[in-house]
């Protein structure tokens, strides 16, 4: 099972006031959407187009290379809905890919599609605000956590085509029972671990807890070890991304602020620790431009360092440290892994998308296709 | 500020073509007034002159008082003519064809952006009147403001001219409260130079020293307090203008490439639309300021607190120097930073230095020169003084038959009135009209076709899985379309004008009126998704209204049958359909077919599109 993450925590930002000497804060950001997955049917990447400085003429684009292919291919078109709002994707590891559209312009909900095929897409019943992060089981339950308009986040659940229920509300319930060692402040991420067994991911208050809950019924409970201990280094540690397959739970994990800001992917079953990557040194002001999967099970990060400067980090699992790639070309928005041993970058300017693929040695990247893209300036805008 | 934009490009030919065109129409009802008004003068002169040849007695008196007449006095006369011409030359330059359209989103938004927010509530409510009556509010306008202008010119003296300045008081605070958001008094980067305290007061106050007694003029004590609280109101600008941080010192901005206020501003003017000659002039400016700030900044605060101070102090050769030292100031600013005020198609006045510079002018001759004593000009006929009835008759035969002149002048200030009846009317009318013209949604859409054709039929579900078709509606009278569930834009502004036409509807009428949509969507058209979209509208709470779904051939069907096409759009672009409305009337024929664009969905595209449609709902619903 995987889920891919939303909107989340970012880092490598500003600290706001820390409430104590060994407490930092992390500073809340938007975690960017851009990012790719795997499927049996392929891999599908969700990239922004169009003239990015203008949000009604940003359109974001839903590519698919075929399991067995070799060229991308635009199924925006499919979604039958404006997508200036931004895409969220979640596939099960199997033939199904969910794809949450957020609102944007006079719209107030998400439209949810699915597909099996590719070709024909089928709606999932509507969410009532912005997704933040939408996750799906190989039962075909989505779990959805969505921000509604009052800015209050909620974690919702559908299965089998029905209305969304709500799981999860605020984070009120944390300060109490099993929630109060963490303290959340802010619901991140959702994931499915098991057929109605959603997990969420939060930033907690307090420092060195990891902020990953197991729903048990109507309970919540925390999910692997709560407390990474030294490794968090007394910071506080925010979830911006979860992913969830054969019971293994895997978590993006933010800490600490300012020159101190690292990512580490950590790994974690229901009743174990986690294990932990080797920390991911962030630069002061670096950004993220894409998080997502990478084979057998590890995670990438491609963030910007100063203006320009892309940087590709991958980590393979638990106790590993984070490969660096070559800094994928400029314009990069995500990257994809569609075979074996194929990394390829996919770079957006304009209407023109172009594919790299990394290869050679010394490894470098080179362009392999050239997508145009019909983008429809001004479809999105009033007259 | 919701009001303040039409949201129609300027330069609409509908709107542009419906306002000249009312211009036309209602110039030839002034024109007639005031040939009538000569006409009778010349006919009442003609009697009396065929009297007095007949040997018939005249006028057993003549008006009481006439002894103590003066001539006018100079300060008097000089703001009477200067913002009579003044009020002509701005009723001329709202009839510029941008004016319409431009007005709103050209003059009056940005007076009011920077102001707080109270002052744009004001400001939005007279916006609102302007956007939602784009042709019958300017037109009213030119009226207005060329019939005060041509009373203040002919009504020189009396009741008359009184209320002339009385008239050009009241438009003058409408104009500075609703047109110029007060002036931008309570906006950061008050200026003198800018324009402060908005040209609009100017007017008000000087129709308010035209509106006083005449006898005040007589004497020096009211120029001398307009003189004072002119100097005081400069010595405050030569402060504010000196006070540090507003940007007014500094040719560029601390630590930037920005230039510094003033030079910013006059770039900006040298961008509007103008003869090259005079943007060429501001431009040079601009760069002198750029690269002098300090030295330009010091001269105006010199200027303007010297100026000032003379005012106040009031010694007579003190005040020579500094009015025309002001003159001078003003007419350089006026061309150098004000841009002339009235360039650029929205212009609407010639700004404020020539106004205050009047009110200065006219305060300093109230000073300097008193009014001569009578006799020699007596051409004053206080009509309205006379104290009963015989006196007055024998007043206006007497005027009539001694002073044509003057009577020729009351009959044409009458006809001024009737001139500025001629915009006021309409105007309150419109201001008294809550829903926007349909001229707007004409603008936007075209003219309804009127049809007559039976409507095909559909089979769908209601939001609720209820099963509807056109027969089960027969009956009611259909209000038909067709919206995208998942559409970010237009179709939830239609759903909103279909519920703001049925709100239009009385009562009775709604119970027999449906408002239906179809879904335009071939993927999104579940209930799920038709309710949700109901949601967000507050559709729900309409008791009429019916959103329709089924599955895709039904849908395909119904698409067909009133020629709506529904396409995939590549890139991300949502589906594009065609935006029709129809009216069904009860026996199911179509009777008129209407262009559903919503336009930019701003207050006065949203009302006028539910105004034609509610219209077009009560026709068919009569014709049954």
């Amino acid at each position: 099972m995987l889920a891919a993450a939303g909107a989340a925590l970012s880092i490598g930002l500003p600290a706001t006031a820390a409430a104590g000497a060994t407490r930092a804060r992390a500073a809340l950001s938007a975690v960017p959407m851009a990012t790719s997955l795997t499927t049996t049917l392929g891999t599908w990447a969700s990239v922004p187009m169009g003239r990015l400085g203008q949000p009604l003429n940003t359109f974001w684009q839903l590519f698919l290379v075929p399991a067995h292919g070799h060229r991308w291919a635009d199924h925006a078109g499919q979604l039958a809905v404006a997508d200036n709002g931004g895409l969220l994707m979640a596939g099960a590891g199997g033939r199904s890919l969910v794809v949450a559209v957020r609102p944007s312009d006079q719209l107030r909900f998400s439209a949810v599609v699915s597909t099996t095929d590719g070709r024909s897409w089928g709606p999932v019943p509507p969410l009532n605000g912005t997704v933040a992060s939408l996750a799906t089981g190989a039962d075909g339950s989505d779990v959805a956590l969505v921000r509604g308009p009052g800015g209050q986040a909620a974690v919702l659940a559908s299965s089998g085509g029905n209305a969304w229920r709500t799981l999860l509300s605020g984070t009120a319930w944390g300060r109490r029972g099993a929630g109060r060692r963490c303290a959340p402040e802010a619901l991140t991420a959702v994931a499915v671990l098991a057929p109605g067994t959603p997990v969420v991911g939060t930033a907690c208050t307090r420092p060195g807890t990891t902020g990953v809950f197991v729903a048990h019924g109507k309970l919540w409970a925390p999910f692997g070890g709560a407390h990474l201990g030294g490794r968090a280094d007394g910071s506080v540690v925010q979830v911006l991304s979860l992913r969830a397959g054969g019971g293994v739970v895997s978590a993006l994990f933010a800490m600490g602020t300012g020159r101190a800001s690292r990512l580490a992917e950590g790994w974690g079953r229901v009743h174990g620790p986690w294990r932990l990557s080797a920390p991911l040194a962030m630069a002061p002001h670096g950004s993220l431009v894409s998080v997502g999967p990478a084979p057998r099970g590890g995670e990438f990060v491609l963030y910007r360092v100063g203006r320009t400067g892309l940087r590709l980090a991958v980590v393979d699992g638990p106790g590993r440290r984070w490969r660096s790639l070559p800094p994928p070309p400029a314009g990069t928005a995500t990257v994809a892994f569609p075979g074996p041993g194929v990394v390829e970058a996919l770079a957006a300017h304009g209407s023109t998308m172009t594919v790299w693929r990394l290869g050679g040695t010394p490894a470098h990247w080179a362009p392999v296709q050239r997508l145009h893209v019909d983008i429809l300036y001004g479809s999105s805008n009033l007259r | 500020m919701p009001g303040m934009s039409s949201g129609l490009n300027a330069n609409n030919p509908t709107i542009v073509a419906a306002f000249q065109s009312l211009l036309y129409h209602q110039g030839i009802v002034a024109l007639v007034v005031l040939v009538v008004m000569a006409a009778a003068w010349r006919a009442l002169r003609m009697l009396e002159l065929r009297r007095a040849l007949s040997g018939a007695p005249g006028p057993a008196e003549p008006w009481p008082g006439a002894s103590a007449l003066t001539t006018e006095a100079p300060g008097r006369r000089l703001l009477r003519v200067g913002f009579g011409l003044l009020w002509v030359l701005d009723g001329i330059l709202q009839a510029q064809p941008d004016m319409p359209l431009g007005m709103t989103t050209g003059v009056m938004q940005p007076a009011a952006a920077s102001s707080p927010t109270w002052v744009q509530h004001v400001a939005n409510a007279g916006a609102t009147v302007w956007s939602f009556h784009p042709v019958e509010a300017p037109a009213s306008a030119v009226w207005i403001q060329v019939g005060i202008g041509l009373w203040l010119l002919v009504a020189t003296r009396g009741t008359w001219s009184r209320l002339a300045g009385v008239a050009a008081a009241i438009w003058g605070t409408v104009v500075w409260v609703f047109g110029e958001a007060f002036g931008g008094l309570f906006a950061p980067g008050l200026s003198w130079l800018y324009g402060a305290p908005g040209a609009a007061l100017a007017y008000a106050l000087a129709g308010v020293l035209v509106a006083l007694p005449e006898e005040w003029w007589a004497g020096r004590r009211l120029p001398r307090a307009l003189l004072r609280a002119l100097g005081s109101f400069l010595v405050g600008m030569a402060l504010l203008q000196a006070w540090p941080g507003r940007g007014f010192w500094e040719g560029h901005l601390p630590h930037s490439a920005l230039p510094g206020s003033l030079a910013s501003m006059s770039h900006r003017m040298a961008l509007t639309p103008q003869p090259s000659v005079l943007s060429g002039w501001v431009s040079a400016f601009a760069g002198f300021d750029e690269a002098h700030g300090f030295a330009v900044n010091f001269f105006v605060v010199t200027c303007l607190a010297l100026t000032g101070a003379a005012l106040v102090v009031g010694r007579r050769r003190a005040l020579r120097y500094a009015v025309l030292g002001y003159w001078a100031l003003s007419l350089a600013d006026w061309v150098l930073v004000q841009d002339l005020g009235f360039l650029g198609g929205v212009g609407t006045d010639p700004n404020s230095m020539v106004p205050l510079a009047l009110l200065v002018t006219a305060a300093y001759l109230g000073v300097t020169r008193l009014p001569a004593p009578g006799g020699a000009t007596a051409t004053v006929v206080p009509l309205a003084r006379a104290q009963s009835l015989g006196a007055r008759l024998g007043g206006w035969r007497l005027a009539l038959s001694r002073h044509p002149g003057y009577f020729l002048r009351s009959v044409l200030a009458l006809g001024s009135v009737g001139i500025v009846l001629l915009g006021a009317v309409p105007m309150a009318l419109a201001s008294a009209q809550p829903n926007a013209d349909p001229i707007i949604a004409q603008a936007l859409n075209g003219v309804p076709n009127v049809t007559d054709f039976p409507a095909r039929t559909f089979a769908l579900v209601d939001q609720y899985g209820r099963p509807v078709s056109l027969r089960s509606l027969r009956g009611s009278t259909v209000a038909l379309t067709f919206l995208d569930p998942v559409c970010t834009n237009d179709c939830p502004l239609i759903a909103r004008y279909f519920r703001q036409a049925d709100n239009l509807l009385s009562p009775a009428l709604r119970r027999r009126v449906e408002m239906v949509a179809i879904v335009a969507n071939p993927v999104y058209r579940t209930g799920y998704y038709v309710r949700e979209f109901d949601r967000q509208e507050g559709m729900q709470h309409l008791a009429n209204w019916l959103y329709l779904t089924g599955p895709l051939p039904a849908l395909q069907k119904a698409w067909a049958a009133y020629g709506i096409q529904v396409s995939y759009e590549p890139g991300g672009a949502m589906i594009g359909h065609s935006e029709l409305a129809f009216v069904i009337d009860a026996r199911g024929r179509v009777r008129s077919v209407l262009e559903a664009s919503p336009g930019s969905g701003t207050q006065a595209q949203t009302s006028s599109l539910a105004f034609e449609l509610a219209g077009a709902l009560r026709t068919a619903a009569r014709g049954h």
